[in-house]
């Protein structure tokens, strides 16, 4: 089982009278009853994540687990790191969860990590992920945002000659030519902010899936795979294998690592060092195809 | 650290154990996991910081795969505060004779957070396979009986009797293993420690001395056994019906089954809190050891006796057999003796009832019958397999026992073969060849125990010189200081 040191966790939901207990066995205690149920996690057929609650199923047994219940935010990602290491071992369980940065511990395996691995601590700054985001959602953005100022000025143009215009005036034509080049100018501001905006509530919304993001991150890159994990929970036994994932971008802040077209590796370039910037690009290209 | 233990005696189905619930005990002894692959995984067994044991399970997908086992250090190198509470532990129950629950308590403390199951076991000093335990785990090779879970066994329980070395061999004291023998001669209890590492096999903590001594003297050889309790039992009654999921009914360890219902609310919990495979605060500076280790092979000597005595002890297949039976009564044996398998029970209304003894094969009810008395009863396992080689119409399992008996060296057994070699003269009989190989064993082993005789009492008179030749410098020096004094001396 990946994960498999952290410590159990007892989660009471005083509302139902129930108490879940998610640890090597995943078991639900009844206050009316004596002996509480408890599951292998083999015995579990799907697990969902929401933004609100973790839902399981067994059989005809079905459990929700609130995520309101568990206030403090690092116990979240324990429950959470638990549970999806009992997933890993567990292929069989359909897991299913919301959006997400960093990458799913299904897809992890125990591995020793090599002494010689690309090593980083830090946390995810929001304005990589946006831009990265809007990269991601429009890969040709820049261009797109040239090519639609350029047509609003050229309609501005357009349109100030058949409403007021005599092009025989020069002057006129200097004045209509500078209004336009301003009026695409603010087209591709106004492009430009309202992508960011997109990216930004894309963010947001990640971020309530998410509480990791707000929590120190480890990244590991090694011959045998790589790893981004909360640094409270992560110990250095587990990784997810190349093999696993099938090809990576590279943007002007981060390296993104794909699997089915989901990005599942965001790894910030500002945590290593400037000059080995290339070197880890090339690491990472020696072992997935890079788009 | 604040350590909190809660012991509880306990009997089910005849078993007497106590459960003990460690809270933050101090870590000091258990397994690590030390890594996962995809298919294998990778523990150690530790006490301290030194790792001890490591155990390779080649494949984690596959609960009957044999694991890879060697011994890598040994806790000689441990600080001496661990062997003082081990040694408590196994003199309180040994020789003071005090419960198991406070016996326990020096040892519990070292472990870590979790249930546990505590009881008093007969264990062999041996592999599994008949060879003597103390230097045979020194390369990785595969051990038979250390998987997860035994085809033959299921959920039935047995007490991992198989000992795991964890002090090297060139700790081995020859004089320290005899004054161990002369002292059980003269009617003293010794036992040890184990703890429980995998499958049939624990670790001996303690006792490493005293489980030699005792198979030299044919002596049964007790532990005080504590293994975790770390796993469940499914109800079978429900187990292949379709519309029910089966339920989980029992906490496991191999020696006893614990139904939920007769353990408390806090009890469960605890069990349900605690992980398999946390690390302990010594990880840190256990791993970088776990690589560094070198081949512990010695070249020490242990006496022929002992290689020749581990031989005769049950092996793995015979604890796999005989962990089916619970108990073999006179009358059962006596049926099976006279060629039965079925033997008559009278009920409580008076009625006369026949009842299979083991299997309606009467060959495989031999086997495990054969193997059960030998891991739980030696005598009668003797008594029993003579019996049978008398009946002259049990022929088919004639052989089979014969070749049992080949490898014990023991007075009853010879005088039997020596019976069935004389009456070869005049008529030869299946176990014929047997008893002419049993001959020449029995002659190889008087020059043995000869050559030991004479090596213990050479050994013994150079002791007796040497301790004279000090007694006697001890003397003069006295004299002499006692001259000097009276030369310093103003009278």
């Amino acid at each position: 089982m990946s994960f498999e040191s952290l410590s159990g966790v007892k989660i009471n939901d005083s509302e139902t009278k129930r108490a879940f207990i998610i640890a090597d066995f995943f078991s639900v205690c009844e206050s009316d009853e004596g002996v509480p149920r408890i599951y292998k996690w083999s015995d579990f057929q799907s697990v969902t994540e929401t933004r609100d609650f973790f839902s399981l199923k067994s059989g005809a047994d079905e459990f929700e687990i609130q995520k309101s219940l568990i206030r403090d935010p690092a116990v979240l990602i324990r429950v959470r790191a638990i549970i999806e290491g009992a997933i890993a071992d567990n292929p069989n369980i359909d897991y299913k969860h919301g959006k997400r940065i960093l990458p799913p511990k299904t897809l992890c395996s125990g591995c020793e990590i090599p002494t010689e691995a690309y090593v980083a601590t830090g946390a995810y700054m929001e304005r990589e992920i946006n831009n990265s985001n809007i990269t991601l959602h429009n890969p040709g953005f820049d261009k797109l945002i040239w090519v639609f100022a350029v047509f609003a000025a050229i309609l501005v143009l357009a349109l100030q000659f058949i409403f007021w215009g005599d092009i025989t005036d020069i002057s006129n034509l200097l004045v209509y030519t500078v209004i336009s080049v301003f009026a695409g100018g603010i087209a591709g501001m106004t492009a430009y902010l309202f992508c960011a905006y997109g990216a930004k509530t894309l963010y947001g919304r990640i971020l309530k899936d998410d509480p990791a993001l707000l929590e120190d991150i480890t990244f590991v890159i090694c011959d045998k795979g790589f790893m981004a994990a909360e640094t409270e929970v992560y110990d250095y036994s587990d990784i997810i294998r190349w093999n696993q994932v099938e090809y990576f971008i590279e943007t002007k802040h981060v390296y993104i690592v794909f699997n089915k077209n989901k990005a599942v590796f965001w790894l910030p370039k500002r945590l290593f060092p400037k000059d080995i910037h290339k070197e880890l690009g090339d690491f990472i290209a020696d072992r997935l195809l890079q788009k | 650290m604040n350590h909190n233990i809660i012991t509880t005696p306990m009997n089910i189905n005849g078993r007497e154990f106590v459960l003990a619930e460690v809270t933050r005990g101090m870590g000091h002894i258990g397994v690590l996991r030390y890594s996962t692959d995809a298919y294998t995984a990778t523990d150690f067994f530790y006490i301290e910081n030194e790792p001890i044991i490591k155990i390779v399970n080649p494949n984690t997908s596959d609960k009957h795969a044999e694991k890879y086992i060697m011994q890598v250090s040994g806790s000689e190198k441990c600080s001496e505060a661990i062997d003082v509470r081990l040694n408590a532990s196994a003199e309180n129950l040994f020789r003071y004779n005090q419960d198991l629950a406070r016996s326990a308590m020096p040892v519990l403390e070292l472990l870590n957070t979790g249930l546990y199951v505590v009881h008093e076991a007969q264990m062999h000093p041996a592999d599994g396979s008949g060879n003597f335990f103390w230097n045979n785990y020194c390369v990785k090779k595969a051990i038979s009986g250390t998987s997860e879970t035994h085809a033959s066994i299921g959920d039935a329980n047995f007490s991992p009797c198989f000992l795991m070395p964890t002090i090297t061999a060139s700790s081995f004291q020859i004089k320290k293993m005899y004054d161990i023998a002369d002292k059980i001669k003269s009617g003293r209890q010794f036992g040890g420690v184990a703890y429980h590492v995998t499958g049939m096999y624990s670790a001996l903590l303690k006792g490493h001395h005293e489980a030699t001594a005792a198979l030299m003297e044919n002596v049964d050889f007790k532990c005080l056994v504590i293994e975790p309790l770390s796993d469940v039992v499914y109800d079978s009654s429900e187990q292949g019906q379709s519309n029910i999921e089966p339920k989980i009914v029992a906490l496991s360890c191999p020696y006893v089954n614990i139904p939920l219902e007769g353990l408390s609310e806090k009890t469960i919990e605890r069990f349900l809190l605690t992980r398999k495979h946390i690390k302990p605060n010594a990880f840190a500076e256990i791993k970088p050891k776990t690589t560094k280790y070198v081949r512990i092979m010695s070249k020490r000597a242990f006496p022929g006796l002992v290689y020749e005595k581990a031989a005769q002890l049950p092996d793995c297949a015979a604890v796999e057999a005989s962990s089916g039976i619970d108990y073999i009564t006179e009358e059962q044996l006596d049926a099976l003796s006279a060629g039965e398998v079925k033997y008559t029970v009278i009920d409580e209304e008076g009625n006369e009832e026949s009842k299979t003894i083991v299997s309606s094969n009467y060959y495989s009810s031999i086997v495990t019958v054969a193997n059960y008395l030998q891991v739980n009863s030696f005598n009668r396992f003797l008594t029993f397999a003579i019996s049978l080689l008398k009946n002259d119409e049990l022929t088919s399992v004639h052989k089979f026992i014969a070749e049992r008996l080949l490898g014990i060296m023991n007075p009853t057994v010879h005088e039997y073969f020596e019976e069935v070699s004389n009456r070869a003269e005049q008529k030869e009989g299946i176990i014929t060849d047997t008893a002419g190989r049993y001959r020449v064993l029995w002659a190889e082993h008087l020059q043995r125990q000869q050559n030991e005789d004479e090596s213990y009492q050479i050994k013994q008179r150079k002791n007796t010189q040497n301790m004279q030749a000090i007694t006697e410098a001890k003397g003069i020096a006295s004299l002499e200081a006692a001259v000097k004094n009276m030369g310093d001396s103003p009278y």
